[in-house]
């Protein structure tokens, strides 16, 4: 399992993980708020260029992003083409099949849900590759979300990779036996693919119960007081990139509610 | 006061039909090193979660008698308290972990306790040391060795600076690089700190030289309890129970019965061989 994290002492890196936290979330909001194609590609250019910055800067290699990317174009074409057929506003400038059309409005939102995606994606780029998982779950705990949610957060990242490699340990086992996974019918794929489960369960339920003893017997106790190990604290950069990030929410709203722009159909998000 | 106090315990887990522990007694004293020894399946990690309350409180079954951990008794006590007094080691060292980092990882026991933050950092580096994984902090435990990830968890549990340190077969699926490195740093804790330690493991030779008393268990019961030479010297009686002595005393053994050289001591450490075998060969 690659690492998203890139070590680095970028202007991202040093900003507090929960100020990364609240500027991407605020920042996604906005995202959700523009939708005009123009406004659209002026907020993925400005927060585009910094990835960018940050893959040479950092020398991220493509490897680590693929996936990433790989998963944005499926979503993004996905979300465009549903946008630009079912839109449902417009006039009628193609039709499609019947009941179905292509309109004068559902291209620029097509569009504009298109980029609108694609800068989500850029604004969490940012984030997972300046913040340590460990850093991400102190910044959560920091703005004051209960522990045991951090902690199940935590647990879940934590198991990942043992998961992944269990399940590949599983597979080269299993295909040493002589399991052909890519051969026959769907169905018996799908039988074959219970051979790598029911054992891949059993040997999680094992490790699970493993980890409740562990934590058990690590004094953990729910909802007990406890302190909190190098606590991530503010700086004034942060103040300032907290203040810059609620400023740029705030006008977006303020242009779009209150002078109507950046948005071709007022009612809808 | 022996610091635990196990008095006529019988376990048995849920749906099992015969008990997995049979009228256990033994007593640890503080500051002991105790090594407990057995073939499989004869209820050592079942003694292991005992003391520290796993068992009874989060593995269902019948369970009779009392474990009396440092005056507590662990019917009535959460583990979560008594995690104060008995830090724990497991077998699997993939799935005891928590957290993302080595040193959160260290940390996350310290938390539980609410400790300043002052005490926590001086503790967590007190604890890498002694483990020697101080530059391994940032690393995420799963991208370590065997050896290096129980060693984490012995500094995670040494850290809590509790009395007793229970290590359940911490090198079962270790190479033998990573069996060093752990043995290296209980043979270090033996040494350098005054902390109880119950070890649970097969590994004869490790042990031979600083184990203050040996106890043996076979099909849920203690057969034997004795310094490691007194136990190891029987080598019939434990070839018999599925336990190798470590293999310089079998080697003596099988020497002495082939040739008849009525050697009055069996040795248990390589060092003692070799003088027992110049010994010999001078006498020939």
């Amino acid at each position: 399992m690659s690492e998203l994290y890139c070590p680095g002492n970028t202007f991202f890196h040093k900003l507090s993980p929960q100020t990364k936290i609240i500027f991407t979330f605020l920042m996604s909001i906005t995202a959700l708020f523009i939708q005009m194609p123009l406004w659209n590609l002026v907020f993925l250019l400005a927060v585009g260029i910094p990835v960018i910055w940050l893959k040479f800067k950092l020398k991220v290699t493509s490897a680590v992003l693929k996936p990433f990317l790989r998963t944005a174009v499926v979503v993004t074409c996905a979300i465009a083409v549903s946008w630009l057929l079912f839109s449902g506003v417009g006039k009628p400038i193609y039709k499609v099949y019947d009941g179905i059309y292509i309109t004068d409005l559902s291209i620029p939102l097509a569009i504009a849900m298109a980029l609108r995606l694609l800068s989500l994606l850029a604004i969490t780029i940012i984030l997972v590759v300046t913040t340590r998982e460990v850093d991400i779950i102190a910044g959560i705990r920091k703005l004051r979300i209960p522990y045991f949610i951090c902690l199940i957060f935590a647990l879940a990242l934590r198991f990942i990779p043992t998961l992944y490699d269990d399940y590949h340990t599983i597979v080269e086992a299993q295909m040493s036996r002589g399991l052909e996974l890519e051969k026959g019918s769907l169905l018996e794929r799908v039988r074959k693919l219970i051979i790598i489960l029911v054992p891949w369960l059993i040997t999680s339920f094992k490790r699970v119960t493993i980890l409740a003893n562990a934590l058990d017997s690590r004094g953990f106790i729910p909802l007990q007081p406890r302190s909190f190990y190098k606590e991530p604290r503010y700086s004034k950069t942060d103040y300032v990139m907290i203040f810059l990030s609620f400023a740029v929410f705030i006008l977006v709203l303020i242009l779009r509610y209150y002078f109507g722009y950046l948005a071709i159909i007022p009612w809808r998000l | 006061m022996p610091i635990i106090e196990i008095k006529n315990l019988w376990f048995k887990y849920r749906g099992s039909p015969k008990w997995t522990l049979k009228n256990i007694n033994l007593d640890i004293e503080e500051g002991e090193f105790i090594v407990i020894m057995g073939p499989a399946e004869s209820g050592k990690s079942t003694l292991g979660l005992c003391l520290n309350g796993l068992i009874p409180h989060s593995i269902p079954g019948t369970f009779k008698g009392n474990v009396i951990v440092d005056g507590l008794n662990t019917r009535t006590e959460k583990v979560g308290r008594l995690a104060r007094i008995v830090g724990m080691v497991f077998q699997d060292p993939e799935s005891q972990f928590c957290m993302m980092s080595v040193e959160s990882e260290v940390a996350f026991g310290l938390e539980n306790l609410n400790l300043p933050n002052d005490e926590m950092i001086e503790r967590v580096e007190w604890a890498l040391d002694v483990v020697d994984m101080k530059e391994y902090r940032d690393k995420p435990p799963h991208r370590l060795s065997g050896g290096q990830k129980q060693r984490v968890a012995i500094a995670a549990a040494l850290a809590m600076k509790t009395k007793v340190l229970v290590l359940d077969d911490p090198t079962a699926s270790l190479d033998p690089i990573g069996k060093y490195e752990v043995f290296s740093v209980v043979k270090e804790l033996r040494e350098k700190y005054s902390i109880t330690i119950i070890l649970f493991t097969q590994e004869a030779e490790m042990v031979a030289e600083f184990a203050d008393r040996i106890v043996l268990m076979n099909a849920g019961e203690i057969v034997r309890i004795g310094t490691p030479r007194e136990i190891f010297s029987d080598v019939d009686f434990l070839m018999k129970l599925g336990v190798r002595p470590p293999q310089v005393t079998e080697l003596f053994h099988l020497i002495n019965k082939e040739l008849n050289c009525n050697v009055e001591q069996y040795p248990i450490t390589l060092d003692e061989a070799v003088q027992k075998t110049l010994k010999l060969l001078r006498r020939e």
